[in-house]
């Protein structure tokens, strides 16, 4: 039992940073653009993010409080995002050039992008770059009142996490209410699933396409943030970042395109990437646990292709783009 | 279509100006004798605060002790690379832009750097930590360690009394004296370093045990961190680390566990948790190589130096923590390791099995990973790091367990 | 007036036939562009741009040491751009050949670490070389099984067999095949199972040059070829001329996969001699903007994988010589891609601004 509360409570500390990536890649596809820039992005949200950190820190000194750097951090993550994300929107909506080559390029210029950031960082710094404990503390902080981490069981699992897991929790929540009450989510699904439909009903797809990928694009940046001020201790990690995006994009599809199955799913995601280090299942090396999380992601969608089930699809117009002449 | 090719001729010409401004060979070598161009490749950059920081910091103690003798150092230095064939490529950077001495700075580089060797066969080549250089029949590849198990031994013994402390005051039981390492590779000189390490403490605290993880790679501050999250949850009340970042003193500060570090002095990192750290000043060693190479000498072939010649250090104790009387504890180890009256892996310390070490083999001679010659355990101690430079003490010794 | 209010400012218009000799000119204009965006990064280094650009220059191509490893670096990807080309023009957006290399390599690898020795040195090679083939291609059927199958999503499903066959060899790289205990490296090849050198570089160069001619003919000149091509234009008009669009689909897969297997032969036995989990080192993914950009013609594709091999090995020389960080040349690379991607709607779109007479834009 022990067992399992500590390797959820671990599990859930990299599930938070892949909670952003994927919510915003949901948010994105949701729209019917398949963004496979998130590792980029993610990339530049950590190094943008950090670099937001680091030069207020750099600039109050001493007087730099917690909340005003977890705010700037959290701002300069998303700015990063949505302005990768700009860039992928303007050339597969209105130049309307592929969208798998575009968002591959743009995993390569986002993840250039943020080890340059990085780099350059460190060099003009002339040496490491790295938070003080101050808001190091402040970004780890656990934020739930400490009666409710004492609760048995419940209490690390519910109750011991930094304030971005509680605010990933509820942007899915919001982002299901947002698909499933609104009028405007209902748009942005129709836009989605057909957008020569929409358009004849009068949505304006482009609208929607493009706030819908750079909203998504700054929320999966923040997931690149996070992973740099909890996990990896506040300092630029060259290669820390990769393959973390495109995990995030696994995800998407392990969670079928739902929001709130994101919450669970990023903590299991998460519970697989460090099991390894906590559990060992007989005649199963342990490196290859690692592989699990693309198992089952393989698995979710070998099943929902086959039993062909219409709420269980990707958008129907995913990866494609719209051409209003061509309908 | 006028316009567009207008627009295109001057767009080219741009560029072609472009190159030709740079048209002459920008490369510096080292123009007067006295300055020696060295390459300094590392798997990490400053940003570890751990093994590479480490490096550039003996980087530049060497340039501040070459310079007053009047030898001055161009430094290359090369930052992340894999321990991947881009560390080949990175060799070959390193000799086309002019350097004669490069330096590889992790154990994983040197298969690489020995495809380049050959091609530059009036350039030194140097790898850190690694041991080819005995066997492979070339003059210009050399190895380099320092007697890291030495800072090891007194960096446990400080953890040891700190635990002893908390037992004597009842915090913890003399069982749950239970000390977590965070290793990268279940690889010789890991191994070395944790049981040196435990012995130290051992040797202050009777009770102790050791639970050892690997991350399965060098520098990898997730899987650090994550590994000693998973030792604390597993009962650990002190971490130690043999891997590149500080997320393990991050992470043992946050769960309210002891530490102490190696590379780097952590306990600006972690002031309530790390006790103490070491390091090996690679300064001593770069400007004892470059002297030879200016001097026209040769650079040694495998070297290695201890405590006693300042190639390991102690990082300051953090008084405010540590236990009582730790400092005198730690001047008196000291002194006995320099004059050889305290071996750290004395026999009689430790079993295997249950019974006494009393034969294992330092080298190996044929290339098939196991060591077959040069017997290391003699006059009651294994004889580490004497026959090479890099560790060979695989044996493990009763009280550690490791964990995967 | 009221017309003008009416009228977009820009309006679009599809042409259908460029001159190509203006297509040559656009495409040409937006990788000098870019270029010149280029010099955003640097010069927030502080450095002079131009200057940079020579380094680059001189560090990929002015010395021949520097010019074979920039060779290197391009052969990989030319031919893996060579496996992409007869799937993206079926409109089967494979983008596991990152993982197809991976598997290509590990099975070479097992034949060069155990055959060793056993068999001579060219015999040794072949083995390695059918069975990179014969991984590769059973990595890229997988997908294409369940695409032809049940119409699986192949961009998210080759995806995800990237890194499960990573993972693979992360552990063959720790467990079985490790070489000192605990290392968690593979011990570098024999000779016996190296690829040789030709001029310096291996020898894979001159295959993946016969590579662009075979690629030429199959895409252009071969029955199946044509079939490829039909199902990329039209799945429904593919099924109406009574093609097996399944079968075909997954004969393709295993070709490019083949392919892919290949490269990863080439780079195990004549780059890098020893396997590693990051064999492939994204060259699955920088191959398909190559093959994009080259508009699927294998000759397109020697200029574009050069192009981009030059900023990759003559970024590293720019951070040896001017402390610029070498990642930006992926930055570079980035900001080529997306020009070179917008470009093509230029060729294909014709913009008309509002007021202007019609026809004028055309330059006649």
């Amino acid at each position: 039992m022990n067992m399992i509360v500590t390797l959820v409570t671990a599990g859930i500390t990299f599930g938070t940073v892949l909670m952003y990536g994927t919510l915003g890649e949901i948010l994105t596809e949701k729209s019917g653009n398949l963004n496979l820039g998130v590792e980029g992005i993610m990339y530049m949200g950590g190094a943008f993010g950090l670099a937001g950190a680091f030069y207020y820190e750099k600039a109050a000194g001493a007087a730099a409080s917690g909340p005003i750097a977890i705010i700037l951090a959290l701002l300069a993550a998303f700015a990063a995002g949505a302005a990768a994300s700009a860039i992928y929107s303007f050339l597969t909506i209105t130049l309307r050039t592929n969208q798998n080559v575009t968002g591959l390029a743009l995993s390569i210029f986002g993840t250039g992008v943020g080890q340059f950031v990085g780099e350059f960082m460190r060099l003009s710094e002339g040496g490491y770059v790295a938070l003080s404990n101050n808001l190091k503390n402040a970004f780890s902080a656990a934020v739930m009142p400490s009666f409710l981490q004492g609760i048995p069981i419940i209490g690390p699992i519910a109750f011991s996490h930094t304030i971005f897991f509680y605010m990933a929790v509820v942007l899915a929540v919001l982002m299901h209410l947002y698909f499933s009450r609104t009028r405007s989510g209902l748009y942005l699904r129709a836009v989605g699933e057909s957008p020569a439909t929409s358009d004849a009903a009068g949505i304006n797809t482009t609208k929607y396409k493009y706030l819908a990928t750079i909203i998504g694009g700054g929320i999966s940046a923040i997931g690149g943030m996070v992973y740099i001020v909890t996990t990896a201790g506040c300092v630029w990690n060259h290669e820390g970042l990769s393959g973390v995006g495109w995990l995030a994009v696994a995800l998407v599809i392990f969670c079928i395109w739902r929001p709130l199955n994101a919450i669970w799913g990023s903590i299991v995601f998460g519970a697989m990437m460090i099991m390894y280090l906590r559990v060992s299942i007989p005649f199963i090396p342990q490196q290859l646990y690692k592989i699990l999380p693309y198992v089952v992601t393989v698995i979710v969608l070998i099943f929902t292709s086959m039993r062909n089930s219409r709420d269980k699809q990707p958008p129907a117009s995913l990866g494609l783009n719209y051409f209003r002449e061509e309908r | 279509m006028k316009r567009a090719l207008t627009l295109l001729v001057v767009l080219g010409l741009v560029c072609s100006f472009a190159f030709a401004a740079g048209g002459a060979e920008s490369a510096s070598s080292a123009a007067d004798s006295n300055t020696i161009k060295v390459g300094l490749i590392c798997i990490g950059d400053e940003n570890d605060q751990g093994y590479t920081y480490n490096f550039i910091r003996g980087r530049d103690e060497a340039t501040e002790i070459l310079a007053k003798e009047g030898i001055n150092i161009e430094w290359l230095t090369i930052y992340n690379i894999g321990e991947d064939s881009s560390c080949i490529d990175a060799n070959i950077e390193a000799a086309e832009e002019g350097c004669e001495i490069i330096i590889n700075n992790s154990y994983g580089f040197e298969p690489f750097m020995l495809e380049v060797v050959d091609d530059y066969p009036e350039i030194e080549f140097i790898s850190c930590t690694n041991c080819a250089s005995v066997f492979d029949g070339r003059d210009n590849t050399h190895n380099a360690f320092a007697n890291i198990f030495e800072g090891r031994y007194i960096a446990g013994v400080v953890a040891g009394m700190k635990l002893q402390q908390m037992v004597d005051e009842g915090t913890i039981k003399p069982e749950e004296a239970v000390i977590g390492y965070v290793g990268a590779f279940p690889f010789a000189e890991v191994v070395s370093g944790y049981t040196s390490y435990f012995l130290g403490a051992r040797s202050v605290c009777p009770s102790v045990t050791m639970k050892v993880m690997y991350v399965s790679s060098w520098s990898d501050a997730t899987a650090e961190s994550d590994a000693a999250l998973a030792l604390i949850d597993q009962g650990c009340v002190l971490i130690s680390q043999h891997s590149d970042n500080t997320t393990p003193a991050t992470a043992a500060q946050s769960r309210g566990v002891f530490h102490t570090g190696y590379n780097n002095d952590m306990t600006g990192i972690a002031p309530e948790a790390s006790l103490i750290g070491t390091r090996i000043d690679w300064g001593i060693y770069f400007s004892e190589a470059i002297r030879a190479y200016a001097n026209g000498e040769e650079i040694p072939q495998d070297w290695c130096a201890g405590m006693a010649d300042g190639a390991v250090v102690m990082t300051p104790l953090n008084e405010a923590i540590a236990a009582p009387g730790t400092a005198e504890k730690v001047a008196e180890v000291e002194a006995a390791l320099a004059d050889g009256s305290l071996q750290v892996f004395d026999t009689s310390t430790f079993t295997v099995g249950g019974e006494e070490l009393t034969h294992a083999f330092a080298l190996d001679t044929d290339g098939d990973f196991t060591p077959d010659s040069e017997e290391a355990v003699y006059d009651g101690a294994f004889h580490e790091s004497v026959f090479q430079s890099a560790p060979y003490f695989t044996v493990r010794i009763d009280g550690i367990t490791e964990l995967n | 007036m009221k017309n003008d209010i009416r009228t977009p400012f820009v309006r679009l218009a599809k042409r259908n036939d460029i001159d190509p000799k203006k297509a040559w000119i656009i495409r040409v204009s937006s990788i000098i562009i870019a270029l010149i965006l280029g010099f955003i990064p640097i010069l927030i280094t502080g450095s002079n741009p131009f200057e940079a650009y020579s380094v680059i220059v001189q560090g990929s191509l002015l010395r021949p040491t520097y010019f074979r490893q920039t060779v290197k670096i391009a052969i990989p990807l030319l031919a893996c751009a060579l496996a992409i080309a007869p799937c993206f023009k079926m409109r089967f957006w494979n983008i596991g050949a990152e993982g197809q290399i991976t598997i290509g390599a590990m099975c070479a690898s097992y034949f060069a670490l155990y055959w060793v020795g056993k068999v001579p040195h060219v015999v040794l090679l072949l083995i390695m070389f059918l069975a990179a083939l014969a991984g590769g291609a059973v990595w890229g059927l997988i997908p294409a099984f369940f695409k032809a199958k049940w119409n699986t999503n192949e961009t998210l499903f080759t995806l995800m067999m990237n890194y499960i066959a990573i993972g693979i060899v992360a552990w063959l790289q720790g467990g079985p095949w490790e070489g000192r205990q605990g290392s968690q490296l593979i011990p570098q090849f024999k000779d016996a199972a190296r690829l040789p050198d030709v001029f310096g570089v291996h020898i894979g160069w001159i295959f993946s040059l016969i590579l662009v001619v075979l690629m030429y003919f199959y895409m252009n000149k071969t029955k199946q070829g044509y079939e490829v091509a039909v199902i990329g234009d039209s799945v429904n008009t593919a099924r109406y001329a009574g093609m097996n669009v399944g079968y075909i689909i997954m004969r393709t897969m295993a070709i490019s996969g083949a392919i892919s297997g290949f490269v990863g032969f080439m780079i195990v036995s004549g780059a890098n001699y020893t396997l590693y989990s990051g064999v492939a080192d994204g060259v699955g993914f920088t191959s398909i903007s190559v093959a994009w950009l080259s508009q699927l013609n294998p000759f397109a594709m020697i200029v574009i994988s050069m192009l981009l091999a030059v900023l990759d090995k003559g970024s590293t020389t720019l951070q040896s010589r001017m402390s610029i960080p070498a990642s930006i040349s992926d930055i570079i690379t980035g900001i080529l891609l997306f020009a070179m991607l917008s470009c093509e709607f230029f060729i294909n779109y014709r913009l008309i601004f509002r007021g202007r007479a019609e026809g004028k834009e055309d330059g006649k």
